[in-house]
């Protein structure tokens, strides 16, 4: 029987007064080879992200020690803070901390290569966060950061080569893979969600495996109606699957994640982005939804994929 | 130049070698030549030095997962020394690392028994695109000993002490798998709890757990040693706490 008690988990954010800290940091840029970019996904050519030179454009010492005077936190027990984390090796390096004193920092940061191989050397890539964090511990109040390494305002930019969007093309189920996964004869599709939490791209993580026979017709006649009602339903299968097994993953005890969760994951955070605007459902009912019932999860796939119509369409053609 | 091994190639090698259809004689590296300078007898030297010192051991002395573990941080040391003056080219090449996993087989099958060939998929690093940090068992090794070594002290008799004890569960459950990873001394941190005792089993998932809720708001990694101490002591305490209020009657 279901608790008859709701409760999710939530970024927990106790403080007031610390948002002035965040406006200086729209100006932070990640400068690739003299092209800026805005915080976010910064998506390079193979070439460029192994030998282009990085810098970051920050905001000057002394505006972000204004904005910071503007809040609870003291300005000089603030600290502005650059740090890369590599995405193929646990490995990171803190390429800036310093207080927020004159000079502390230039206009544009260089990234040096031969300092951070392991970091910004990923073929891979690297994330880098900018943030704005109280550098030491302070006595508790109320509403107020106390915890040394406590970030006020962040950016982050995740820094990875070019690559296909999101796609799970079917392979074929064969009888190694039928033995694989245990599966009984006769089954038809089968979508295997392995480990995603650390893919730059959640179609690494995602296997769609359908019939030999089934994939072969489909691949053969991919306009035909019946092909494409087929391909239809198996998106809404391999999606329903795939954001299904993410949100339980994301659960913390029986308490359903909240899209703060996601955060952490660029790629599956993407695509439950992307599933959100899709949908036209609000992320966190997205993630509750893909949690609790597939079924309408499904219900809801369904519609935004139009089955209706093509199922009507290959039906017709009889 | 470097070895390497594409995923198929590798799955391949691992089902054969397992099926008992194929030898060692069929593992036959390609030449990488995204870096220019030559690294192979390094990695083969470093690999080679791995699973030596792994055959000298007394094997029957290592029959519970805990003593296995150990040896694997022993040797995640010896692998370390091995690789650890490459470039990123070659240590952030996933094919370089299934190469190292296969030539590795005799020992990730000891070290991870398993009763289905593809149950060993993972240990690889074959069984998606991906390695997986705390999976792919050569890449896993490099890691243990990288986040020690980056959070040891200098002069330290042994910087890498603290990879040499088994800890799997915590290894992979609470440091690889999830963001302490990139913070070294709050790792040193929970391996010292662990080490001496005082983060058992229960406690430290817990602890975990409560590091996991504090860093949504904290950057680890810009924290100094006495911060990070003062951040572990108030874990525990909360952790201590929410267990004192639970036995409440």
């Amino acid at each position: 029987m279901s608790s008859a008690i709701r409760s999710e988990t939530a970024l927990v954010r106790p403080f007031t007064q610390i948002d002035a800290a965040d406006t200086p940091l729209d100006e932070v840029r990640l400068v690739v080879g003299g092209e800026g970019h805005e915080a976010g996904a910064v998506v390079l050519p193979d070439d460029v992200l192994r030998t282009a030179r990085l810098q970051l454009r920050l905001p000057a010492p002394l505006d972000l020690r204004a904005a910071v005077a503007q809040t609870v936190v003291p300005e000089q027990d603030a600290a502005l803070a650059v740090i890369g984390v590599a995405k193929t090796n646990r490995v990171s390096k803190v390429f800036l901390l310093e207080y927020l004193k004159p000079d502390a920092w230039p206009a544009e940061l260089d990234l040096d290569r031969s300092t951070a191989d392991l970091v910004l050397n990923d073929r891979q890539g690297f994330t880098l966060t900018v943030a704005v964090v109280l550098r030491h511990n302070l006595n508790p109040e109320p509403l107020r950061p106390s915890i040394a390494g406590t970030w006020l305002a962040r950016r982050e930019f995740s820094v990875g080569p070019e690559r296909q969007d999101t796609s799970f093309s079917p392979e074929e189920l064969t009888e190694d893979v039928r033995k694989q996964f245990g599966l009984r004869e006769g089954v038809q599709r089968f979508v295997f969600v392995d480990t995603w939490q650390g893919v730059e791209n959640l179609s690494d993580a995602v296997r769609v495996y359908l019939d030999p026979d089934t994939l072969h017709l489909l691949l053969a006649n991919l306009s035909d109606p019946g092909s494409i009602q087929l391909q239809a339903d198996l998106a809404v299968y391999a999606t329903e699957t795939v954001a299904s097994s993410i949100a339980r993953d994301l659960m913390t005890g029986d308490d359903v994640a909240a899209p703060s969760a996601l955060d952490a994951y660029p790629a599956a955070k993407r695509f439950f982005e992307n599933l959100s605007r899709r949908l036209g459902v609000d992320l966190a009912d997205v993630i509750q939804i893909a949690t609790n019932d597939p079924a309408l999860l499904r219900a809801h796939l369904e519609a935004a994929m139009d089955l209706k119509t093509v199922t009507t369409n290959a039906l017709k053609e009889k | 130049m470097h070895q390497v091994l594409t995923r198929k190639e590798a799955l391949a090698y691992v089902t054969g070698r397992q099926l008992g259809t194929v030898n060692e004689s069929a593992l036959q590296p390609g030449q990488s030549t995204a870096t220019q300078e030559d690294w192979w007898d390094e990695i083969e030297d470093a690999l080679a030095g791995v699973m030596e010192t792994w055959r000298n051991e007394d094997l029957t002395q290592f029959e519970s997962q805990i003593k296995r573990d150990g040896l694997e941080g022993v040797l995640a040391v010896v692998l370390h020394e091995g690789l650890k003056g490459l470039p990123a080219s070659v240590l952030t090449d996933r094919d370089f690392w299934r190469y190292c996993a296969a030539y590795m087989y005799d020992f990730i099958v000891w070290r991870q028994p398993t009763t289905t060939v593809s149950a060993l998929y993972p240990y690889f690093g074959v069984k998606s695109d991906s390695l997986g940090a705390a999976d792919c068992v050569p890449q896993r090794m490099f890691g243990r000993a990288h986040i020690v070594l980056a959070a040891s002290h200098p002069g330290e008799p042994d910087p890498y002490e603290l990879a040499k004890f088994g800890a799997a569960d915590v290894w992979i459950s609470h440091i690889l798998r999830v963001r302490n990873s990139y913070a070294p001394l709050v790792v040193r941190e929970l391996l010292d709890g662990v080490r001496d005792g005082r983060l058992k089993t229960d406690t430290i998932r817990e602890v975990a757990k409560d590091l996991k809720r504090v860093r949504s708001n904290v950057l680890f990694e810009v924290l100094e040693a006495e911060d990070v101490r003062t951040l572990m002591e108030s874990s525990e305490a909360r952790v201590a706490a929410r267990a004192a209020l639970r036995s409440t009657p």
